[in-house]
């Protein structure tokens, strides 16, 4: 995923690298926003995960995301933190905009939190949002395949429930 | 061109969701998160009012005039009928133990679904119509008058709810939500409002005897079906009977067991363990079903279709009823039959005619459940197991909602696990037993219309599935109700992909040595037999 375009100046990987606790914490609560205040309130304050896979998964994919962006952008990785997330909002009640979105909302929290040393320091976040465009063209597949898979899932179901009424009544259609 | 947004705008979302108040937010029907209304012939085939053909997308419910004044009506009429309602109604003081944990809320994030808010939905009509404060104090009392928004907004979310009675263990006034829900669910049925997936297996039901309208002959020659696949595997040809007076036992298992994979591997299971233990038991063609959508419709409803299981074992002269590894059924049988077409004097209290063994639990009801009858064979040593013909599997077990909230079914068809296969593994704690999360699709909710909504309300159960599966790579997820058979299958696909869904007694029937098989190569599923000797580690 690297073509030189997208590498991280080291003084920005290094502030990066510090503030990651802060700006990922304000990252999640943006995506948390995108629930209603009463839902957002129990996805970050439940920290089992079996008891809030919702949240819990989230955070963790934003986590990794954030860790991959800083370091080399692992396919994989980047591929299964990215679907962590998607997949949940590709069901919930979301557009498929709003359920990608909170990929570009890193650059926000970025503007908003590095502002200081945007200013003085001239810190350059050109590196890092090349590799988030990477991320929502990734993500951009990620929904449609999971939006394609419930439609498959719902065919498979249908077969599955036809497929044994058919034969037994004779009928020799074949379901590819 | 012009009219396309410029970037910033398109970035431009509002992310936030409605500011108004939940009395003041109406739903959105969007395919894929509602479930279809009922269609006129299922309604008119039990007598259930106003047959119509319409669609909750509609603006027009074609409701009849005095819609409100019969549901009303109806509820005053259950709130004198059931003091459990009444209780419900007003013991409530909304400490939020239950709040989250629903999983159509976690799964959704939708307030709604909190039960103590879903409860809210018909609490705050009753307030205003039942209490003083309510009529008096109106929203400042939490009360709010019936409206056709109103109407719909208990449509999707009765309707979202599995009755899977998770909420309830947390509620230390013992408010059991599932209840509320049923309640509210007849009253939607008095004006015609149920789902079709629900109304269409009654129908079915109320003239077959089963859910998808199978009749007798088919019914026969579905599970001869299952006979020939036994032969072809075992060598053997058991010889189940349908509709023999006379026969000690009659058994009765979900319909979805007999049609549908992986169900029919399953009743393959069953036929193979009835037969090595030469019991004395037969099908009946018209009692074809276990399950009983009447109880997702209404108490009388639920009346009328069970009775039709006693009607059966009476007609048949048999002593007692083994019930196959159904869900809800047993809800039915354990809580509710008793009272409602109870007791079941014609029978005899039963006892396993292999060990001797009296079921005492059932003494009233008459009927059995598999997995305590099985566990009853196998701690006696009454069957033969070879456990290593499941050693390609790795399981883990999802107590379904039904066996183990309304009858406290925990350690039987762990027990038979064990037995039967050599790797098992437990989901985390707060995920099972009386904690289970549920399917995501019980109560009637397992249409395929409705996918988006149960791969949703199916996550917190998939999480925990996903988690043994990545820890100790669980490739077998098994289960004792048809409704999870049904529905697994989509729901690991999406969430967990690589892991299957069998029921216990598909995994008995694998281990299984009968008298007299031929060499085994293959599965009850028709996949080769593990290798001896490899894949030996043990389970926890």
């Amino acid at each position: 995923m690297k073509d030189g375009r997208n590498n991280i100046l080291p003084d920005t990987h290094e502030i990066l690298t510090q503030r990651k606790s802060a700006i990922l914490q304000k990252w999640y609560q943006r995506i948390l926003n995108s629930y209603p205040a009463e839902t957002a309130r129990f996805l970050r304050e439940e920290q089992d995960p079996f008891a809030n896979p919702v949240g819990t998964t989230i955070y963790h994919g934003l986590e990794g995301l954030y860790e991959e962006i800083l370091a080399k952008m692992d396919a994989g990785r980047v591929r299964d933190y990215l679907d962590s997330i998607i997949r949940i909002r590709a069901v919930q009640d979301f557009s498929p905009s709003q359920a990608v979105a909170f990929i570009f909302q890193l650059k926000h929290v970025l503007k908003e939190e590095l502002a200081g040393e945007i200013q003085e320091k001239g810190l350059s976040l050109e590196g890092l949002e090349a590799r988030l465009e990477e991320l929502a063209l990734l993500a951009f597949d990620i929904y449609m395949q999971c939006r394609e898979q419930l439609w498959e899932i719902k065919v498979e179901e249908i077969k599955n429930r036809t497929t044994r009424l058919l034969q037994r009544a004779n009928l020799n259609i074949n379901l590819p | 061109m012009a009219s396309l947004p410029k970037p910033d705008e398109l970035l431009a979302i509002n992310y936030k969701p409605p500011r108004t108040g939940w009395m003041d937010t109406p739903v959105k029907f969007r395919r894929g998160t509602y479930l279809y209304g009922a269609k006129p012939k299922n309604l008119e085939a039990v007598g259930l009012p106003n047959p119509r053909e319409w669609s909750p997308e509609d603006e027009d419910w074609k409701l009849p005039e005095n819609w409100r004044e019969i549901i009303l009506e109806g509820l005053r009429e259950r709130l004198g009928r059931f003091r459990s309602l009444q209780i419900f109604m007003d013991a409530c003081v909304r400490c939020g133990a239950c709040a989250d944990k629903c999983h159509f809320f976690i799964g959704t994030g939708d307030p709604k679904n909190m039960p103590v808010l879903r409860a809210e939905l018909l609490r705050s009509v009753y307030r205003k119509d039942f209490t003083t404060a309510g009529k008096l104090l109106g929203k400042l009392f939490g009360a709010r008058e019936l409206t056709l928004d109103v109407l719909k907004e208990w449509y999707y979310y009765f309707f979202q709810c599995t009755e899977c009675r998770r909420c309830s263990v947390f509620c230390p006034f013992g408010i059991d939500t599932a209840e509320i829900t049923m309640i509210a669910r007849e009253l939607l049925n008095l004006v015609g409002c149920n789902i079709d997936w629900i109304a269409a297996p009654v129908a079915n039901c109320y003239r077959t005897g089963n859910h998808v309208g199978i009749e007798p002959h088919a019914f026969k020659d579905m599970v001869e079906f299952c006979v020939d696949e036994i032969e072809n595997i075992t060598g053997i040809r058991v010889e189940p009977t349908f509709n023999r007076k006379g026969a000690e036992i009659l058994f009765i298992a979900p319909s979805g067991d007999v049609f549908a994979d992986p169900g029919t591997y399953t009743l393959m299971g069953y036929l193979m363990l009835f037969h090595e233990i030469g019991l004395d038991y037969t099908f009946s063609t018209y009692a074809s079903e276990g399950g009983n959508f009447g109880m997702f419709t209404s108490h009388e409803m639920m009346k009328r279709l069970n009775a039709k299981m006693y009607a059966e074992a009476k007609r048949l002269g048999v002593k007692w009823i083994l019930g196959g590894e159904c869900g809800h059924m047993w809800r039915v049988i354990n809580q509710y039959m008793d009272t409602m077409n109870g007791p079941a004097d014609f029978l005899e209290e039963p006892v396993s005619p292999i060990t001797g063994t009296k079921f005492e639990n059932a003494r009233s009801t008459k009927m059995v459940h598999i997995v305590e009858f099985t566990a009853d064979l196998i701690r006696h040593n009454k069957i033969k197991l070879d456990p290593s013909r499941n050693d390609h599997l790795k399981v883990t077990f999802h107590d379904s909602c039904n066996p183990a909230r309304a009858m406290g079914l925990f350690e039987e068809p762990r027990y038979i696990l064990k037995n039967v296969c050599r790797n098992f593994f437990e989901m985390p704690e707060n995920t099972i037993r009386e904690q289970t999360f549920c399917c995501g699709s019980g109560s009637g909710l397992n249409s395929d219309e409705y996918m988006e909504m149960r791969m949703r309300g199916g996550f917190p159960r998939a999480n925990a599935v996903k988690y043994v599966r990545d820890k100790y790579g669980v490739n077998m997820l098994a289960c004792i109700c048809a409704v999870d058979r049904a529905v697994f299958p989509a729901l690991m696909n999406y969430w967990v992909p690589g892991v299957a869904v069998a029921g216990v007694h598909e995994l008995v029937g694998n281990a299984l040595v009968m008298t007299g098989e031929t060499a085994r190569e293959t599965t009850l599923r028709g996949e080769p037999l593990p290798v001896k000797g490899k894949e030996e580690n043990g389970g926890e």
